[in-house]
């Protein structure tokens, strides 16, 4: 569910009917600088100095 | 500082959050996630320090083009705490800090159901510069509305 601002009210637009461009789904899950930012996010969170209350 | 990251899921945080900002719009996302929480379409995780809420993202599980998903339905930062750099974060910020636990929560979950992308949706063109720079986001934005989507496959 996205949440949109418009004419001055939020509202929610279903993501589930957009419809993606084969290239760009090949594009997205062909990416290889995306395993190194997500090994990076996953060592933030172990090293970051946060007690986690769930 | 005692930095501590919680979670709200089935319930309305809204008395809770609703004082973090005093701009209307704003206003108006926080109201619209708590009733999302409220109905489990959404789980809030927060970051608080010393006790004070600074900083929340909302994330729920969607589909995009039958993509199985990771939706970071709002992200949201006090806007005393925005731009500081935190060493107990691993010296990041507390919106790169929110994004780096929707990943690494993304890549548990991935491990026990389908799970392919995180999806986010950027508030305006600098926040979006921001996501594809720090975390090489790709980007589309769709012909008729307009709305723009950042994706990262997991």
């Amino acid at each position: 569910m996205a949440y949109i601002y418009k004419d001055g009210k939020v509202s929610n637009v279903s993501i589930s009917n957009v419809k993606l461009p084969k290239s760009l789904i090949k594009k997205v899950d062909a990416k290889t600088e995306t395993k190194e930012i997500i090994k990076a996010a996953i060592e933030t969170v172990k090293k970051a100095k946060v007690a986690y209350a769930f | 500082m005692l930095f501590e990251l919680n979670k709200f899921h089935s319930s309305n945080p809204l008395q809770k959050l609703i004082h973090l900002t005093n701009d209307d719009r704003q206003k108006q996302f926080i109201k619209a996630l708590c009733k999302g929480c409220q109905k489990n379409d959404t789980v809030i995780y927060y970051l608080s320090i010393d006790n004070n809420i600074c900083g929340m993202i909302g994330l729920s599980a969607s589909r995009i083009d039958n993509i199985p998903c990771l939706h970071v339905d709002y992200i949201f930062v006090k806007e005393d705490y925005r731009k500081n750099i935190y060493e107990e974060l691993n010296n990041k910020k507390i919106s790169e800090y929110l994004i780096s636990v929707s990943i690494s929560l993304a890549t548990e979950i991935k491990e026990k159901l389908g799970l392919r992308w995180l999806v986010l949706n950027p508030d305006n063109s600098e926040l979006e510069k921001f996501y594809i720079d720090a975390f090489k986001f790709t980007k589309y934005k769709t012909a008729k509305e307009k709305l723009v989507y950042l994706f990262i496959g997991l």
